[in-house]
């Protein structure tokens, strides 16, 4: 969580994702922002995230892509 | 049978509210569905094909379930290999169905939109090289709404490919989430899971949602009726006499044009919406104030909401999560770095996107520059993020800063009326011809920008309309603004008392009977992206 | 329950709206404005037959521009002495032309309604059934057909008089084509179910207010042919109407395409407008008892005037109106389609 959290600050430092819930439905992280921080992540964590999964509810939330990468981890 | 004209309003839009009502609320879906036909007929007789496109999903749909049904009861019994291997063959049978579905989509579409643009191209890139093919294709097609619920065809089946959604086993509720007749001109472009579930329910009407369905159609009308259908004709003046035009008259077009665009497109969504909501049915929204927009992407954002959604979820993240790009991505970052990596990796993706964005709104090259026009602004805008914070900083300034705020709206709009200028062009060259005046020849006409604007010949307005189209912008204006400040207006007014919901809403009725542009023999505009 | 309820409310709400149309009607008053000559629209000839005295005329004109521009009621008063007026506008429909009739009966009883032919060519289902819907509002409340005058203050008052429904056109651009148009021919251009039955509704319409319905075409080798004709003719005699047809009579109305329509061969400017009337009076002339009111101090004291008015305009008119017309006709050619007055 702590990684992701970093990876999160270096794309917008600007948000409290700690507590941010609407990271997707108030506009706060556009459609680069995903993009840069999806391969961010598949790099630090070695997972492979696709197209499917990108819903507003897995990346609406910090809490929520660190559950997307745990249940990926898990396959 | 358009949503602003009276047949709808006054006749079948009230006749559907009985119907609905009075039968029992099992069938009440057939009856949507029955009128959403009536409909399509009263404006297509091509109703064989978004009824073949239904049949089509629903059989793909229902096969990729069986698929993975088979494959899942054959699961238990195997090892581990063979766990792998039946998976693998599960995802590749899959995958093939919904390729497959879609190409003849795409193919039923391009052949009804594009494939006369497409022939005569062919033609003149071989008549280029002194050979004269003349390929001819005879009369094709144009079902009403094509582009419209295409997408949303396409939309479910990639759902039910990605498990986002059940495969639906009944024919008649795709068929309404492709038909419903509010939808079915001129979107907005909704999604199976958005729509499908309510469209099924047959809840009663409530008061309630009557009320607030037709509050929100009087805005629409007051759009369109107050500012769209007058400045259509300014619009209009400037465009077809677009070889002799001045400087200023061709900003004013553009500006004229954009405006009208915004209250016709998101005023016809409002009746649809509106409409939508009188049967207790929630569309999703397409536009979000648009000129209050920061940036170009910002406003992609908030304009033709539906449409970017659609492109961002099925192709923008299917292009930039494809094997191909990320290794792309992965060789950028490592030898050019972080910046170039997403630069790059924008490019790759944006290019599709917005070169279908354009195509979609028809065959037509300025559609494909307009797209194209987006495609660089918005890479741009992406390029020069870095900097500009590292800007921001520096000058200690936030995009919160009332100054900075403003001057990149003023920013977006011109970016937004330039792209406009173009999209409303019927050639190339008309758009072309006329962005060189705003650069060359006299800016202002001699005969004075008023004489022009109220000269009976030549635009067929009054002094007393414009009056009209600037007091029904400043109401939107402000609307709008009480809408990004979150003021929650229409709430406020819907739950308020009686007496002030009444007034507000015979007021508008007023303002529509008295000082909107209809009568006798006058002709409504007819909405622009029903021909999209 | 909480629906039933909600109907009182409806029912309520409606109430108010039927309030407000009403108090429309008597803000935008044709009888009001009328006369003053700020209603511009292709509603003033609404607006004249809401202002016209009751049992004026014998014979009341209707269609498109083709029939406004086709008949001059003051000739008829000059030459033969009976009154007659246009009602029809630019690009009717059929139900227009049935409201605005239905309108008429409710005031004047005439004899004769002429009904240009061209009106049951210009079809399209749900544009019939959209101008139906709309009529039948602007007939019920009139304060929406006149709407538009709320912009009279900002308005200057046209000069463009109307003699009993007659707009005066004195401007000139020959026809050269062949006038022997109306080749014979086998061929029937049928009319649609739509114009059969707006036909038939029409003339069930004048039958009972004790009128006969005349078809007439106007002479217009733009807009007929001679297998519309064989298909009206044939529509006539299914309703038991007489049909004159203008395009066929050309000699014996003295019609000189070089000098009688105003754009090149699609509408007839006054002179034609006038030989066009005096044909279509004297054809029903032995057998309709029509009434000279020239001696009948009750007309000639109203018509007169208008009648001077109506030479006097026409002498300054000599080209005037030159400049405002040719330029909506050059749109006109150039569209290939109905001009129309917008009609805001």
């Amino acid at each position: 969580m702590e990684k992701l959290l970093e990876i999160l600050e270096e794309i917008d430092d600007s948000i409290d994702y700690e507590n941010e819930k609407a990271l997707i439905d108030d506009h706060l992280l556009n459609s680069f922002a995903i993009i840069s921080l999806i391969s961010e992540i598949e790099e630090e964590f070695d997972v492979e995230i696709s197209a499917s999964e990108m819903t507003v509810e897995n990346f609406n939330s910090a809490e929520a892509i660190w559950n997307l990468i745990q249940s990926k981890l898990e396959d | 049978m358009a949503y602003h004209e009276n047949l709808y309003l006054l006749v079948f839009l009230p006749l559907i509210l009985i119907v609905y009502q009075v039968f029992p609320k099992k069938l009440r879906p057939y009856v949507l569905l029955v009128f959403s036909c009536l409909f399509f007929l009263a404006n297509s007789k091509w109703i064989i094909v978004p009824i073949l496109l239904t049949v089509l999903i629903w059989l793909a749909g229902m096969r990729i379930e069986k698929i993975r049904l088979d494959a899942e009861q054959k699961l238990p019994e195997l090892d581990k290999a063979g766990k792998k291997e039946l998976k693998a063959e599960t995802e590749k049978r899959t995958h093939r169905i919904m390729i497959i579905g879609n190409l003849i989509i795409l193919g039923i579409l391009f052949y009804a939109q594009y494939l006369h643009f497409t022939v005569d191209n062919v033609n003149r890139v071989f008549s280029v090289f002194g050979i004269d093919l003349a390929l001819k294709v005879g009369k094709t097609f144009f079902p009403i709404g094509i582009s419209f619920y295409s997408l949303e065809a396409i939309g479910y089946l990639i759902d039910v490919y990605w498990n986002k959604v059940q495969a639906d086993h009944n024919p008649f509720r795709l068929g309404l989430f492709i038909l419903f007749f509010p939808q079915v001109m001129e979107g907005p472009i909704a999604s199976y899971k958005d729509t499908a579930a309510q469209l099924w329910s047959g809840e009663g009407l409530k008061v309630d949602n009557i009320s607030a369905g037709l509050f929100r159609i009087l805005l629409g009308l007051f759009k369109k009726m107050m500012v769209a259908d007058r400045l259509a004709r300014v619009v209009g003046c400037v465009y077809n006499n677009y070889t002799d035009m001045y400087g200023f008259m061709v900003i004013l077009g553009a500006v004229s044009y954009t405006i009208q665009l915004y209250m016709e497109f998101s005023g016809s969504i409002d009746i649809v919406i509106g409409s939508a909501e009188m049967l207790g049915i929630k569309l999703p929204e397409n536009f979000r104030q648009p000129f209050m927009a920061q940036n170009a992407a910002d406003f992609w954002r908030r304009w033709h909401i539906s449409l970017g959604t659609w492109f961002r979820t099925y192709l923008f993240y299917a292009v930039s999560m494809s094997k191909s790009v990320k290794a792309i991505n992965k060789k950028l970052r490592k030898s050019r770095g972080k910046y170039a990596a997403m630069v790059g990796t924008s490019a790759m993706a944006l290019l599709p996107v917005w070169l279908a964005t354009g195509l979609w709104h028809g065959p037509s090259w300025t559609y494909i520059f307009y797209g194209f026009y987006y495609f660089c602004i918005l890479l741009a805008e992406t390029a020069i993020q870095p900097y500009m914070e590292k800007l921001e900083d520096r000058l200690q300034i936030t995009a919160k800063t009332p100054w900075y705020a403003a001057l990149n709206i003023v920013r977006t709009w011109i970016v937004i009326f330039t792209g406009e200028l173009f999209f409303r062009a019927k050639t190339m060259r008309q758009a072309l011809v006329l962005f060189k005046h705003i650069f060359t020849g006299s800016f202002f006409p001699e005969r004075g920008v008023w004489t022009i604007l109220t000269d009976q010949k030549a635009i067929l307005l009054e002094k007393a309309d414009y009056l009209a189209i600037l007091g029904g912008i400043i109401v939107i204006v402000i609307i709008d603004i009480c809408r990004e400040k979150d003021l929650k207006l229409r709430e406020k007014i819907l739950q308020g008392p009686i007496a002030l919901r009444w007034s507000v809403y015979y007021l508008l009725i007023i303002a529509l009977l008295v000082f909107g542009a209809y009568g006798s023999g006058f002709q409504a505009v007819e909405l622009i992206y029903a021909g999209f | 329950m909480q629906f039933k309820n909600g109907l009182f409310r409806i029912a309520g709400f409606l109430a108010g709206l039927i309030i407000i149309l009403l108090l429309m009607g008597v803000i935008f008053s044709a009888k009001r404005y009328y006369p003053t000559g700020y209603i511009q629209d292709r509603n003033s000839r609404h607006a004249m037959l809401t202002c016209e005295k009751p049992e004026q005329v014998d014979i009341i004109n209707v269609g498109d521009s083709e029939s406004g521009t086709g008949f001059s009621p003051m000739a008829v008063w000059e030459q033969r002495g009976y009154t007659s007026m246009n009602i029809g506008c630019d690009g009717i429909t059929m139900p227009e032309a049935y409201i605005v009739l239905r309108k008429m009966f409710r005031t004047q009883s005439p004899k004769v309604v002429l009904l240009e032919t061209n009106l049951f060519y210009r079809n399209g289902t749900a544009k019939l059934v959209k101008s139906l819907v709309a009529e039948e509002f602007y007939d019920l409340f009139e304060g929406l057909r006149f709407h538009n005058l709320w912009k009279f203050c900002w308005r200057e008052r046209d000069s463009r008089l109307l003699f009993k429904g007659y707009i005066i056109n004195e401007f000139v651009a020959p026809y050269t084509d062949s006038p022997d148009y109306m080749k014979p021919t086998d061929q029937v251009d049928h009319l649609d179910f739509f114009s059969e039955k707006w036909m038939a509704e029409i003339n069930k319409l004048c039958k009972k207010n004790g009128a006969e319905l005349v078809l007439w075409s106007c002479a217009s080798p733009e807009n007929y042919w001679m297998a519309k004709h064989n298909g009206l003719q044939e529509g006539a005699d299914k309703n038991g109407l007489t049909y004159l047809d203008c395009n066929l009579n050309q000699e014996a109305i003295g019609l000189d395409w070089s000098h009688d329509t105003s754009d090149a061969g699609n509408h007839m400017n006054c002179f034609g407008a006038e030989k066009t009337a005096l044909w279509l009076v004297d054809s029903l002339d032995d057998r309709i008892d029509f009434t000279d009111r020239r001696q009948d101090p009750a007309f000639a004291d109203e018509w007169n005037p208008i009648l001077d008015r109506y030479k006097e305009t026409k002498v300054v008119m000599d080209g005037y109106y030159t400049d405002i017309i040719s330029d909506e006709i050059a749109d006109y050619i150039q569209n290939g389609g109905d001009f129309h007055q917008p009609g805001y």
